[in-house]
Formats: structure tokens, sequence, C-alpha cells
């Protein structure tokens, strides 16, 4: 037993277990130190915890359909998750937060995180990314490269694994791949046509980590595509599946679920955090750890309530926060923009198996002079995915009933090939993340009130992402180009980032190029809060990497007695 | 003029002012369900399914318990509008039926009952372009979209829909992506 004070002192708190907090967690406890892995939800342990992964359609009562009392009480967590797997989603009942502005924060409070949920698709930033705020002057400038990134994205990738196709295109680095999940006859038939017609542009697999072979103990996929449930084979990259057990592994990791965090203590004389307050969600037992080392990996706009809440006499607006930065330029990608169209002919072609990815077709605008546009700065991505008109489809597009209307029902229709922007998102300051203390959660924490919007940049974007997706169908022989485009409510894509940039100024940012924060020395954030601009790519890879490099550095700088 | 686009037409005309006799047809929509009514359709239901996805060389509607799944559906499922203009639906198709062939659906000759869906399919179409949007948002889905998306749905993902009308694989274990198709082959149960 002893001093209980003793007992409650780690050398690292990490706090948060998603994508981020995972890694931190293995760095932390392979590097050798004691870790404490702090998570607000239950835990989910790898499999065990997985009860629908592996049920048929017909195992579910209404079929995979939500009903609409669950509708009603939680809109957000039943537009993102089916019957098999809203588990991984939060209540919004149970959970409130306030959206100045409509803005779908969408959450998956247990151990892994939306690591369990994530969409998977893992790409490189370039320095176009790094050096867009410097030279279009928004927002403040990254405080690092390419170059200082780049060993550790191929660190990251060659332990979660990513299926991928090198492309030598300069601004979506290559990484270390393994086999890429091959384009279907369509996805084909599209990516030779636009880069034939289109010389500015390519259309590669998705990169994603499915693993199309077995990695690390892990997987192959084993093309179920059910991936949104827990994957029994651990065909995809979660903390549950790799991240968590390798920091178990190590003897060093304590994991409490059902943890919630209400604020980071600070010490002022020695200025610095001596650990966390915690609460116990279901006893409401409050309990406190230190540590030497804290990470912070709460989720984008979860971290920077966390520092919001965190005040002191020192800390009147928040821990760090002298720059009142902290919760500000919150961002996402906009993604409300897209089509899907036809395919009149390869119609004695088919596929076997469920892949899980489609197609990516990088940024192309605003990458050279040769390519600047005049209405918008920055870029967009674009994914998609082929497939033939099975019978979600073809009930769509069939009139009728009966024998006739029946066999056409349930063979393969055309070709159907979807298209979407997913567009960059300039750090806007008010764009914010505050708290009101007026209104409680159930924690008795102060709920969180979101103010977020598009402006004209965005806007301007979506219109040329609809022309060129109406134009890139049909000059690919595409029919019945049916397209869609409204700017969605900040959150839609679930790529929250900002909140608690990255910067070479205490001035202006939060925190330095290794995620340390510029004045609270021994706290470390590197979950999507610490991105400095959205750039157009999937951002979970970035996470990574960030984490795993700024263990290294806090290492080293706790092995040169600086923290 | 059917019940829908009264409806419609009137709330259109009042813009949402309820006056009495639009408040009356606007009762119509939003008065609680009569599942007794629903509930009692089963094998109207059963026979109304069979029309949509027949018993061929394949199990149909009926052999996959579909109107089970409908009723559930309908119960639990559906928005208050649609369950209305469903269970409307069941008792107008009923009546039509009574009228014309002077028997219940389920008694009526293939034929029949053929004639009969079609009648609605046409009657429950909405107006064309924006209005037919509005129509929709305002009004939910007529009688039939709702019986033919459930039927399918039903069909498609029950067992016996699945593994026989369709093709179901549980564990493809692997990806091929560009392989001939079959003639008469059937499509993948789940995508």
């Amino acid at each position: 037993m002893g001093d209980p004070r003793q007992n409650h002192t780690f050398d690292a708190i990490v706090v948060g277990s998603g994508i981020s907090g995972g890694w931190a967690a293995k760095e932390l406890c392979e590097k050798g130190f004691r870790t404490l892995v702090l998570e607000r939800g239950r835990n989910v342990e790898h499999i065990r915890d997985y009860p629908t992964a592996s049920l048929n359609p017909w195992d579910f009562e209404y079929r995979l359909n939500n009903t609409e009392k669950e509708k009603e009480d939680d809109p957000i967590r039943t537009a993102y998750g089916d019957a098999a797997s809203t588990l991984f989603f939060v209540k919004d009942s149970e959970h409130p937060y306030i959206q100045e502005r409509p803005f779908t924060w969408v959450r998956g409070y247990q151990v892994g995180g939306r690591s369990l949920t994530w969409g998977r698709q893992t790409y490189r930033l370039s320095d176009l990314d790094f050096e867009a705020n410097l030279r279009d002057g928004h927002g403040v400038d990254w405080p690092l490269r390419y170059k200082d990134l780049a060993p550790w994205y191929d660190y990251v990738e060659n332990y979660i694994g990513v299926s991928g196709q090198k492309e030598n295109y300069p601004w979506l680095p290559d990484g270390n791949f393994l086999p890429p999940m091959e384009m279907n006859c369509i996805e084909d038939h599209f990516s030779k046509s636009i880069r034939g017609h289109f010389s500015d542009r390519i259309v590669t697999p998705a990169r994603t980590t499915n693993l199309s072979r077995g990695w690390n103990g892990r997987g192959p996929c084993q093309y179920r595509n059910l991936c949104s449930r827990g994957c029994p084979f651990g065909g995809y990259f979660s903390s549950n599946a790799a991240t968590l057990p390798a920091a178990a592994a190590t003897g060093k990791l304590t994991l409490k679920p059902d943890s919630i965090v209400l604020e980071v203590l600070y010490d002022e004389q020695k200025n610095r955090a001596s650990g966390v307050r915690v609460m116990d969600t279901h006893t409401r037992a409050v309990t406190e750890y230190y540590a030497q080392v804290i990470f912070l990996n709460a989720s984008t706009i979860a971290t920077a309530a966390l520092l919001l809440n965190s005040t002191s006499r020192r800390w009147p607006q928040g821990l760090g926060n002298s720059s009142d930065q902290v919760g500000r330029n919150l961002m996402d990608h906009f993604t409300g923009t897209g089509a899907e169209a036809e395919f009149d002919s390869l119609k004695d072609e088919y596929y076997y198996g469920r892949k899980p990815i489609g197609i990516y077709v990088p940024r192309y605008r605003n990458v050279n002079p040769a390519t600047a546009r005049k209405e918008y700065l920055r870029g967009f991505g674009l994914q998609g995915k082929g497939s033939r008109a099975e019978w979600r489809e073809n009930a769509a597009r069939l009139q009728g009933f009966g024998q006739d209307f029946k066999k056409q029902l349930l063979q393969p229709g055309p070709w159907i090939m979807w298209l979407g922007g997913w567009g960059e998102t300039l750090p806007y300051p008010d764009n914010r993340v505050t708290l009101d203390s007026s209104r409680k959660d159930s924690w008795g924490l102060p709920l969180v009130k979101i103010d977020f919007q598009y402006h004209d940049n965005e806007k301007n974007m979506s219109k040329d992402i609809l022309a060129d997706i109406q134009d890139m169908l049909s000059t690919a022989g595409f029919s019945n180009i049916r397209s869609y485009s409204y700017l969605q409510p900040g959150g839609t894509a679930v790529h929250e980032m900002g909140t608690v940039r990255m910067g070479r100024d205490s001035r202006t940012s939060v925190l330095n190029g290794f995620n340390q924060m510029h004045e609270v020395k021994n706290v470390f954030i590197t979950d999507g809060s610490c991105m400095t601009s959205s750039a157009t790519a999937n951002p979970s890879l970035t996470y990574m990497a960030l984490t795993a490099r700024a263990c290294d550095y806090a290492a080293s700088e706790m092995k040169k007695g600086n923290l | 003029m059917n019940r829908r686009k009264a409806i419609l037409r009137i709330s259109l005309a009042g813009l949402g002012i309820a006056t009495a006799g639009t408040g009356y047809k606007w009762w119509d929509l939003m008065k609680s369900p009569d599942f007794s009514y629903l509930q009692s359709s089963r094998e109207l239901l059963a026979a109304l399914c069979e029309t949509i996805i027949p018993a061929t060389d394949t199990p149909g509607a009926r052999d996959t318990g579909t109107q089970d799944f409908v009723i559930k559906m309908i119960r639990d499922c559906t928005s208050r509008k649609e369950q209305n203009n469903f269970i409307h639906g069941l008792r107008d198709i009923q009546s039509h039926c009574q009228s014309k062939y002077g028997q219940p659906y389920q008694r009526c000759s293939r034929d029949q009952q053929a004639a009969a869906l079609a009648h609605f399919e046409e009657k429950g179409k909405p107006y064309n372009g924006k209005l037919g949007k509005v129509e929709l948002r305002l009004m939910g889905r007529p009688f039939f979209s709702i019986l033919k998306d459930y039927t399918i749905q039903g069909y498609c993902t029950s067992q016996q829909g699945a593994t026989m009308g369709l093709n179901y694989v549980y564990i493809p274990g692997s990806f091929k992506s560009c392989i001939p198709l079959e003639p008469g082959q059937k499509a993948w149960a789940t995508s």
C-alpha cells in the first residue's frame, strides 16, 4: 500500500485511447515508461467485445435499420452507425453539446475510440500542405516540413501496414506499401480514362490500413466489408487490435476505462503539469494521478475543452492558453459535393469479395502556377468507388413488380461509379470551441459549445469540385450523372482538427514543432487538435506519425532531465 | 383526386395555416396510426409482398416471411406520416378490390392483384419536378413506395432471400477484381 500519492504516480499519463492515444501508449511503454492510459468510455477488448462482427443481416431484428425512436433520441449516432455498429458511437442524448450553428460531433467513447470505426484511409501530407499557411497567409506556419515527418510516416506505416500503390506523384508522397487493393473493372476503366485525358491527374487505389496480406500478426483482410463492427481478423489497424496490446505486452501499461479526465493539474512552483484529476463515470469518485509527462489524445474538440477547463490562478483562460488560441481554428473537410453515374458497358464483368475501399484522386488544383484557380485557395482530393448495381441500387432504378422485376432485381445491374470531394478548410479563428459553464453534463463538466461555419473559399471550391466531378465522369464515358452539392454542417467528415495548433511562436500558437505546449513543457498534444492546417487528405496517419515523433522527443528530453 | 394529392393541395394552398378543413385532412397524416388494422392485415400483406416478389425457381416474399418484417418496419422504423400513408393504403387497396372484384386482395387472381397494385403504383407517383420533392417532404412516401421498399429489403436480407434469391458469401476471404459474369448469375447479397 504505502503512500497513496506514490500508488497514483506514473512516468507518463495518456488521456484517450483512440488512434493517437494508442500510439502514445505503445511508444511510451516500449521506451520503458510506466504509462497510465485514461479512457472515458468502457473497455473494448479486441475480438471479445465485437459482438456484432460475425452476424448475418437476418440476425438483426430490423435487419440493420435503426428504429424511429433511436433516430429521434440519437440522430448523430444513428446517422453514422447502423444496428451493427451503433455500439461504437455515443448516444447523443447522454452526451449533449451546444451547436451555435449546426455541427456534427461524432464520438466513440470507448477503449480504442474511433479507431474502431474510422475510414482507414491513410495518406501522407506533403510540403504543398506544410507550406500552405506560410504561402497564402491564412493561419500560422507549420513548425515542421515533410522531411521532418517522413521518417515517422515510414515508422508508422511499417507497423500498421498500408495497402497502396506507388505513384511518384509529387503532392502525395509514396509510402512503404503492402500490395494495393486492386481496382475493379470500372475503377480501372475510370483510372485509365482519367490518366489518358487529364495530364495533371491520377486515379490510384485508395491507400488503406485494410491489410492486403497478413502483417505484424494481424489480418489479412477477409473482404467482408464489415469493418466498423470491429474486425475479428484484425484486418485493419485499430488501437484495440494493435497498439494497445503492444503496450500491454511491455508490462508497463495501466489502462483505466470509465475514467473521465476533468482537468490537468498545474504546479505553479515548478511551472509544469503535475497530473490529472479523474472521475469514475459510474461511481463519480474523483481521483488524482501524477506523472512526469502528460500526453493529451482525447480528440480535437475534447482536448480543447479539457485545456479550457484546466484553469488556475496562473491560467485563467485555460492551461497554456496565453495565446488565446485554444479552441480556435477548428477545421473539417467538407464533403457534401459529389455525383453518381452509370456506365453502359463491361456488362460481362463482375468481381468477387467485398472490397472495403475504392479509389483516390489526390489534389491537382493550385499545386503550381499552371493549375492555379482565381476563385479559391488550396484544393481538394476526390474519393470514389465503383460497383455493379446490386439489389439496393436496383430497387431504386427499377419500376414495377412481379416476376420480371424480381429477375432484374436479383441480377447485377449496370456499373455505378460514385465520386465525392474532400475539400480543405481554412483555419478561421472564429470557428471555435468554448465552454458554457452555465450548463453542465451528467458529470458536472461545463457543456462544450461549438461555433463553426464555412466561408467563401470553401463555397467557391465546392463549385469547382462539382464541375470537375461531372467533367471527369462524362469524359470517362459515364451517363445518367446525378450530382449533389450542399455545404453540410461542420464535422460531417469526422475529420475535425485544429483548436490547439502547432506553430513557431508562443504568442500565436499553443504547441511547438514537437507537439509540446509552448508554455507547459511536460504536456504534449498529438491528436487532431494539433493540426495547423487541414490539408486535403485523411488525417489519421499524420496524427500517428506526429505522436510517434513526439514520444521520441519527450523520451529524449526526459533522459536529458529537461522535463 | 386521391387523399394524398388532396392533402397536398390543401396544405400548399393554405401555406400551412390550418383551417378546419385542412386540419381534418392533416390529421389523417398525423393521427396515431391504426396498428391493430396493420396487425390484422398479415394475410393481405403476405399477398402484397408476394405480388412484388413472387416465388419462381427461387423463394418468394411469402416464403421468407417478409410480411412480418414489413409489419415490424412500419411499427418501429417508419415516420408517423408514412405509417398513416401505409395503413390507409392497406385499407384503400382492400376496398378497391372489394368494389372492383368483389373480394379481398388476397383472394383475387394473380392478374387482378397485379392490376390492383399497378393502379396504386400509378396513383402514388409524385408530381414531376420540384413539386414532387415538396410533396415527398410534406407527405412522406406513398403506400406503394413504402411497400416495395420494405418488401425488397425484407426479402434480400432474409436468410432464404440472401442465400437462394441472391448470392451470399459469409466470409469471402479474398478479392478478385475482375471476373467474368456467368449467364444468369445472381448478384451478391451484401456489398
